[in-house]
């Protein structure tokens, strides 16, 4: 039945989009919302951001028969603590936001959280994967899976393939690290042997990190970047140091359409892990569809996107039930029947992570393909 | 298999791109005594600039090249002219801390135009032509042996230029001693226009260099910046074959030191500026005048 009503709002989208602009609203509901909105990380920040613009745009249409309006404030987290902490408690503190969308990065997401903790706002992330995510609070949820899933899925394929060492090049952040440890754990339980090599995010040459880890001829790499441009180095270096596959990669490289496009021939063969998205469903075609037609553009990151539509729909189905509200929002979510939505059926677990999972993709001509 | 040859090319390829802008640098620092912690950026603009004409407007490779390295010049030239030059009679402190003011300026003005992003020139989707020696022990590309030769002929290249013609052999005089230099006769301010012009058209041409080889952000040229310094440190102050030494010298330590396993133990290539500083902090205690430089006392007995 929602399903239903939710599609409807998504096609006739467009059409009503002109009705609801500057009619003054009696009521209007503001959610705070963070992200990457500059730096590296900004081409997620902006994916995100215009996916929840279009979901604000359907409710606004769903919501006009009743008089009401939903809005997002938005603040950059810039993908680090830093900013992430000083933009949530801008959130918090100045705006009075009770109900947060973000952070994206986990680093933003983990360092937003003690901030509204402590001031019961509930903060619902579409991105953050960090297994330490999990943990970070009674007020945080997210229906991104953590990276647990991903690290031990590749761990387990690799396993299968019959691959024994698996050089790995990681970023220091927390979300590359999550992915790291949980594949590391799992992959030393069935008997492999990972090995490792970090940079760190300021750095742009991984010449001695690819050099150092070829001399142990691996059977297979794990290529574990933060963002896509890193990978572009990355694959770009290790082409030129003559490394071949085959490459796990984690969902940041394996699922970038620029980086499929650009590397096409040399990531041929490679696996990469992701959220299950049923790409053929009407809804996501029609959200396709919509995102097109609004900038211009497909989506370079559907799954993201789809989470983030999703998670604004969640947020405005239970703001609408239960009022702007931090802690009323929480019991709303922790009686939650489940949702679904673009990304299929979200449900939390008691700690308020998603019950799905990512599984195994191969990338074929520049596509990925679920095994 | 035997990873030390790579790790050497590619040290020594890291290390002809700091030695690019850290001749630059030492050259300024033999005139006008001060450190220009802006240098870096004229490198990371004549990045952008090349991305621009090349990516941006998809000019071919070397109108491209050439008219990036003429806008670093220039760029180079407004400085020294609007900036620097008026200051010339300040204290080296003053002077030091305008250059880190003026890199803000290029970086933030860089960031305000390209975004903060990260980008590469891998749109041009060029593969890269990759040279195989020793079976497969040393690879290297086409542009990574362009860099090698570039940093070495520009070096030999400034190095005649410095000892032989009449516009080099006023520059080592007003490096000896500048008031000196102006009794014989010699066009002081335009001289010191072009030791800027040149040492920023090398920065520019590193710029490009650089960012076929990494990446550039608009953070790139700090970075740079400093680590020309510590090569500079390294090499003596206002030497040029130093800046070259030292700039080589300290990609050859990075990627040799961060790369090696000895006995089990390898420093995680993650500390490349570890070792960078580490050598820098032991050449100002042990050996401040580093490995060409003359030092401070002899200097100051020219200098008056």
């Amino acid at each position: 039945m929602f399903r239903k009503s939710l599609f409807t709002a998504v096609t006739l989208s467009s059409v009503l989009l002109a009705s609801c602009g500057g009619t003054g609203s009696a009521k209007t509901i503001t959610l705070g919302a963070l992200g990457p909105l500059t730096g590296d990380a900004s081409s997620y920040g902006i994916d995100m951001q215009n996916a929840a613009s279009l979901a604000v745009k359907d409710i606004n249409a769903a919501w006009a028969a009743e008089g009401m309006t939903l809005e997002l404030q938005w603040e950059n987290g810039a993908c680090n603590g830093k900013d992430g902490a000083t933009a949530a408690q801008k959130l918090v503190d100045v705006d009075g936001a009770q109900v947060i969308l973000g952070g994206f990065c986990s680093s933003e997401t983990l360092a937003a959280a003690p901030i509204t903790e402590a001031a019961k706002v509930l903060l619902f992330s579409p991105g953050s994967s960090s297994p330490d995510v999990t943990n970070a609070g009674d007020y945080v949820y997210r229906d991104w899976p953590s990276d647990s899933y991903q690290g031990t899925k590749l761990a387990e394929f690799a396993n299968e393939n019959g691959w024994k060492t698996v050089a790995m090049v990681s970023e220091e952040t927390d979300y590359a690290k999550g992915i790291a440890g949980a594949f590391t754990a799992r992959f030393q339980e069935l008997g492999g042997t990972v090995t490792e090599e970090k940079y760190l995010s300021e750095d742009t040459d991984f010449k001695t990190q690819i050099t150092k880890l070829n001399a142990g001829a691996p059977d297979a790499w794990f290529v574990n970047p933060q963002t896509p441009v890193k990978a572009d180095v990355l694959f770009k270096q290790m082409q030129d140091l003559g490394i071949e596959g085959p490459f796990l990669l984690n969902d940041v490289a394996g699922t970038s359409n620029d980086l499929l496009t650009n590397y096409k021939d040399y990531l041929e063969g490679s696996y990469t892990a992701t959220l299950y998205i049923d790409e053929e469903s009407e809804g996501v075609k029609a959200f396709k569809a919509n995102y097109e037609a609004t900038y211009g553009s497909q989506p370079n990151y559907l799954g993201y996107d789809l989470t983030t539509y999703d998670a604004v729909w969640i947020l405005a189905n239970a703001v609408l039930e239960v009022g702007n509200n931090g802690e009323a929002v929480k019991a709303y979510l922790d009686s939650f029947t489940g949702y679904d939505g673009l990304a299929g059926h979200t449900d939390f677990d008691a700690n308020g992570d998603p019950l799905a999972g990512h599984s195994v993709y191969k990338i074929v001509s520049g596509a990925i393909v679920k095994q | 298999m035997d990873i030390l040859p790579q790790l050497l090319i590619n040290g020594l390829i890291s290390g002809s791109t700091i030695a690019l802008i850290a001749v630059g640098l030492s050259l300024i620092f033999g005139v006008l005594k001060f450190m220009n912690f802006a240098h870096g950026e004229i490198a990371m603009l004549g990045a952008y600039f090349y991305y621009y004409f090349f990516i941006t407007l998809g000019w071919p490779v070397l109108p491209s090249m050439a008219i990036t390295v003429a806008l670093c010049a220039f760029v180079g030239f407004l400085f020294n002219r609007f900036i620097f030059w008026p200051l010339r009679k300040e204290s080296q402190w003053t002077l030091l801390i305008v250059s880190v003011g003026v890199g803000m300026l290029i970086k933030n003005s860089v960031q305000l135009v390209a975004s903060g992003s990260t980008r590469t020139y891998s749109q041009a989707n060029e593969p890269s032509v990759v040279h195989h020696f020793f079976g497969d022990a040393l690879i290297i590309t086409s542009n990574q042996i362009l860099i090698i030769v570039s940093a070495f002929v520009l070096m030999l290249g400034l190095f005649f230029f410095l000892k032989y013609s009449k516009l080099g052999k006023s520059i080592r005089a007003l490096s000896d001693n500048m008031s000196l230099a102006g009794v014989v006769g010699i066009d002081i301010r335009r001289s010191v226009d072009w030791i800027f012009v040149l040492s920023s058209a090398i920065a520019g041409f590193a710029g490009i260099l650089i960012a076929y080889e990494e990446s550039l952000t608009p953070n790139m040229g700090q970075h740079l910046s400093i680590l020309a310094f510590v090569a500079v440190i390294l090499g003596g102050l206002g030497s040029i074959p130093g800046a070259l030494v030292g700039g080589l010298l300290i990609g050859l330590l990075q990627d040799v030191g961060t790369g090696l396993t000895i006995g089990g133990y390898s420093i995680p290539s993650s500390y490349k500026s570890l070792i960078a500083f580490s050598v820098l902090i032991l050449f100002l205690l042990f050996r401040p005048r580093g490995l060409f430089g003359i030092s401070l006392e002899e200097d100051k007995s020219q200098k008056e």
